[in-house]
């Protein structure tokens, strides 16, 4: 028996469900449309040369659409003061690119070592990533992802940080594949794009009246919903348009929408953590910008991203280092923390914007990879003759010359100074094999590859040391050498290794975004090859004099000033330093209080920054070696030698 | 659609007669395809499109396969089920055949380039294949039991469409296959949610599939069989 309701109600029960099957049908297929498209955009380009790689090749960094970046200086000319395009070379040059410290592209047929014939295709080819300074790349991956993009992406490869001029930046600088930039202020150019992203204009319809301060100590009463987004895809559009770019394709229009809503609500929600950006002219003060030109503070990124701490406390400052020769180095990094090289330039990588998702993903993991093995196997540095086209000095001649084949091509000077190398330096340096250029003997040193520790090894006893401590007689011999402890003993030094180990160890039973990972993660580590070693390794001197200032957080100037020929500055200023091939390093000005008044200077000027050798994280103290500031001066004339050797390495 | 004539036979059939109804469809259909459209969508606030579709489509698979997995014991007892079972299973496998592709193409095959050039990282032999990295990750045993669950599954979903009115020892085969499948199928989603636990969220599908089959197979033993009634002179 049927029930009168239920006749009624079933059509529309079989009309509901029709209806739903349909818009069911047609949401999966409008979906299923959607990711054969999506799939279809441009994936990652495989490069064949690994220099290529190194120099334009993503490595997770992408940060920026590049139809935002076109225009970034229209929108906050303060924080990106407009570049020039140079009519010679069709590359972009000074404005933010100066400020920050970037190389600007030249039409340089010279670079060292020479760029491979894929890589100059590329760059020429390429009308969008030349103009772009010296290690940007320009890819389809969306910023922390592996994912295609419909609009491409400006990210830094290696080269980004690990390419310099050298001598200098000037007109004859030679530009050279992996050496430090030294002065490249990184965290002020992430920090200034922090600050665009966030950077808010009361809207329009606010009155004029309402825009008024209410007083000479305070802003006007406008309320959080009375300001809108400097940086808006409408903005984008406005400036595109007076810029008489090309208009966006409705595909871009909607990714920079959906990148424009992820990157402004993250910042947002990190502000509680790194606190609100710098303005432009806080940036240029130590106050604000403690790392300055030529360094970074890679645990800070790490404790932020690692452990989702602010770390304002940390002051492990870190050179930019030049990445020649790696396979010399048993141990990677200044403080010997990470023994893999795929490892270490994966971390480098995510200090400078890669996550722990884009570095594992497709082409991007293949990338740091490659780099890797670029630094490791086939990049070598210069020698003094590579950047200057003439030796350090011109070879002794006479019969001592006839005697010593290995020193043919060594002065007086610097055979003297290789006798006092050999004495004093090869145990913890090693040294180079004269009968193979590129090969760096250490066997023979029982030094090289330790650790000098910066921790005070005395407060342990001495069967607690780690083994590969270099091992000291008492504390103050110990503390003559003992360099700035700051990159090794920051607070949260103790648990990094084993937090990062956890982090990217899919198999670890605690992992967090690590379980997914199917495969290795790149930066996957075995646990015993990342470590804190408590001080700084032991490492080959080769194409020392590229490597300059000195020490691991920069804090000297130059070689002389390292030998204690001459004493080391209390403070200088740096920025674009100029190279003395006398004292080998930069020439610094001791007058910090020549340094403007940030608020005096104009927006595209290049950093000129303050270094206070007391500050935290700057000691210029340890490596007193051969000799102390007091002893050093009984023994000028060895030491002359001796700098005028390492000019040679 | 498949029409299936309900008769009595001198042996107990128990299919169902139905064809499939727009209610069935609807019921089966709209969250399979609304969860295959999450699946795509949802992953595009991660950071790995294709890793991640891979992990939502096999949670797919397995919330449709619970009431597919739930009802295939009960349905001698509920024979108006049948065509519910078969849709479920069918979407249920369509969105596992989703996470078979991505995982196989997207995932794994993505990494193929790069483990031609570094086999040694990826512990995979000179010239590696996709099988290869895959072995590589899961182990040769775990490997070749999926391969076999998806040609298996893939199997059962097409004789559960096409053998539906196959009589004598093909029906007994029929039968067999099905039972082996559903165990199968039950065996690995076990593994690789509760054994695996690769997180909360699969943990938790893993054990509701679990309980709910666990209860259907307890109505089964205990409950009365629904013999079919004998068709009136």
């Amino acid at each position: 028996m049927s029930r009168p309701g239920n006749t009624r109600a079933l059509p529309l029960v079989r009309n509901g469900c029709r209806i739903a099957i349909g818009l069911t049908l047609v949401l999966v297929l409008a979906t299923v449309v959607f990711a054969v498209l999506e799939h279809s955009l441009p994936g990652p380009r495989w490069f064949q040369n690994k220099q290529t790689v190194f120099v334009a090749g993503s490595i997770g960094t992408e940060f920026l659409p590049l139809p935002v970046l076109e225009v970034l200086p229209d929108i906050d000319p303060e924080r990106f003061p407009p570049p020039r395009l140079d009519p010679k070379t069709q590359a972009l040059a000074g404005g933010w690119i100066e400020r920050y410290g970037f190389l600007e592209r030249r039409n340089e047929d010279r670079t060292y070592p020479a760029t491979n014939p894929e890589l100059a295709a590329l760059l020429k080819d390429d009308p969008e990533l030349w103009p772009l300074p010296v290690g940007f790349t320009l890819s389809n991956f969306r910023p922390f992802s592996p994912d295609p993009s419909p609009v491409r992406f400006v990210g830094l490869a290696c080269a980004g940080c690990h390419s310099a001029r050298l001598p200098d930046r000037g007109p004859s600088g030679k530009l050279v594949y992996g050496a430090g930039n030294s002065g490249l202020d990184l965290i002020g150019f992430f920090q200034a794009f922090r600050g665009v992203l966030l950077e808010k204009k009361v809207k329009p319809s606010v009155s004029e009246a309402r825009r008024r301060p209410v007083s000479l100590t305070e802003g006007p009463n406008l309320d959080a919903s009375d300001y809108e987004y400097a940086l808006s895809l409408s903005s984008i559009q406005e400036a595109r348009k007076k810029r008489g770019l090309r208009n966006l394709t409705q595909a871009e229009k909607t990714m920079i929408w959906v990148w424009l809503q992820g990157a402004q609500s993250g910042a947002e929600k990190t502000t509680m953590k790194y606190d609100l950006p710098p303005t432009p002219e806080q940036l240029r003060t130590p106050e604000y910008n403690p790392v300055g030109p030529g360094r970074t503070e890679p645990f800070v990124t790490l404790d932020n991203e690692v452990l989702n701490l602010p770390a304002s406390h940390n002051r492990g400052f870190s050179k930019i280092p030049a990445v020649f020769r790696e396979k010399d180095r048993p141990w990677a990094q200044f403080d010997g923390s990470v023994k893999h090289p795929n490892t270490r330039s994966g971390l480098a990588a995510m200090t400078a914007g890669g996550s722990v998702d884009n570095l594992g993903g497709l082409g991007i993991g293949r990338n740091i990879i490659d780099a890797a093995d670029y630094t490791v196997y086939e990049l070598v540095g210069p020698t003094w003759n590579d950047i200057f086209g003439e030796p350090p000095a011109p070879p002794a001649t006479g019969e001592s010359q006839a005697n010593d084949a290995e020193g043919a091509h060594l002065s007086k000077s610097q055979r003297r100074g290789r006798e006092g190398y050999r004495k004093w330096c090869v145990s913890c340096h090693g040294q180079p094999d004269p009968a193979k250029p590129d090969t760096w003997l250490s066997s023979s040193s029982p030094d090289f590859g330790k650790i000098l520790p910066a921790i005070d090894p005395f407060q342990f006893p001495k069967e607690q040391w780690l083994k590969d401590w270099v091992e000291f007689p008492d504390q103050p011999t110990w503390r003559n050498q003992a360099t700035d402890p700051e990159r090794v003993s920051f607070r949260d030094a103790s648990i990094m290794p084993y937090t990062l180990f956890t982090y990217f160890d899919r198999k670890h039973p605690t992992k967090t975004t690590g379980e997914y990972y199917p495969l290795d993660h790149p930066l996957y580590t075995e646990r015993q090859e990342i470590r804190n070693s408590g001080g700084y390794i032991n490492a080959p001197l080769d194409s020392l004099f590229t490597r300059a200032p000195y020490l691991h957080n920069g804090s000297v100037p130059n070689l002389a000033q390292l030998l204690n020929l001459e004493p080391r500055p209390e403070s200088f200023v740096r920025g674009f330093n100029t190279y003395d091939t006398n004292k080998v390093g930069l020439i610094v000005s001791g007058d910090i209080n020549s340094v403007l008044d940030p608020a005096k200077v104009k927006p595209e000027d290049p950093l000129v920054w303050p270094f206070d050798t007391k500050a935290v994280g700057n000691l210029k103290t340890g490596h007193n070696y051969p000799w102390p500031p007091d002893e050093a001066k009984q023994h000028v004339d060895e030491l002359n030698d001796l700098l005028q050797y390492l000019k040679t390495l | 659609m498949t029409t299936v004539t309900r008769e009595l036979e001198p042996q107990r059939t128990v299919e169902a007669t139905t064809e499939i109804t727009a209610g069935q469809l609807c019921l089966t259909f709209v969250p399979f395809g609304l969860g295959l459209v999450a699946t795509i969508w949802y992953a595009e606030l991660s950071q790995d499109l294709r890793l991640f579709r891979t992990i939502y489509a096999a949670r797919l698979s397995l919330l449709l396969a619970i009431p597919a997995l739930a009802l295939f014991p009960l349905l001698s007892r509920l024979p108006d089920a049948r065509n519910v079972w078969r849709l479920f299973w069918t979407f249920s496998f369509l969105a596992y055949a989703v996470h078979f592709a991505y995982a196989w193409f997207g995932v794994f095959g993505g990494q193929i380039e790069t483990a031609r050039l570094h086999p040694n990282l990826f512990h995979v032999p000179e010239k590696p294949t996709v099988l290869d990295l895959v072995i590589a990750h899961q182990g040769t045993f775990v490997t070749y039991s999926n391969l076999v669950l998806t040609g298996l599954w893939l199997l059962d979903v097409v004789l559960a469409w096409l053998a539906e009115g196959i009589q004598g020892r093909g029906r007994i085969i029929v039968m067999a296959l099905h039972i082996l499948t559903w165990l199968y199928v039950l065996i690995s989603f076990v593994i690789a949610s509760i054994v695996f636990t690769k997180n909360n969220t699969i943990l938790v599908m893993g054990w509701a599939m679990a309980g709910v089959v666990a209860l259907s197979l307890l109505i089964r033993v205990f409950s009365r069989s629904s013999e079919p009634t004998p068709r009136e002179p």
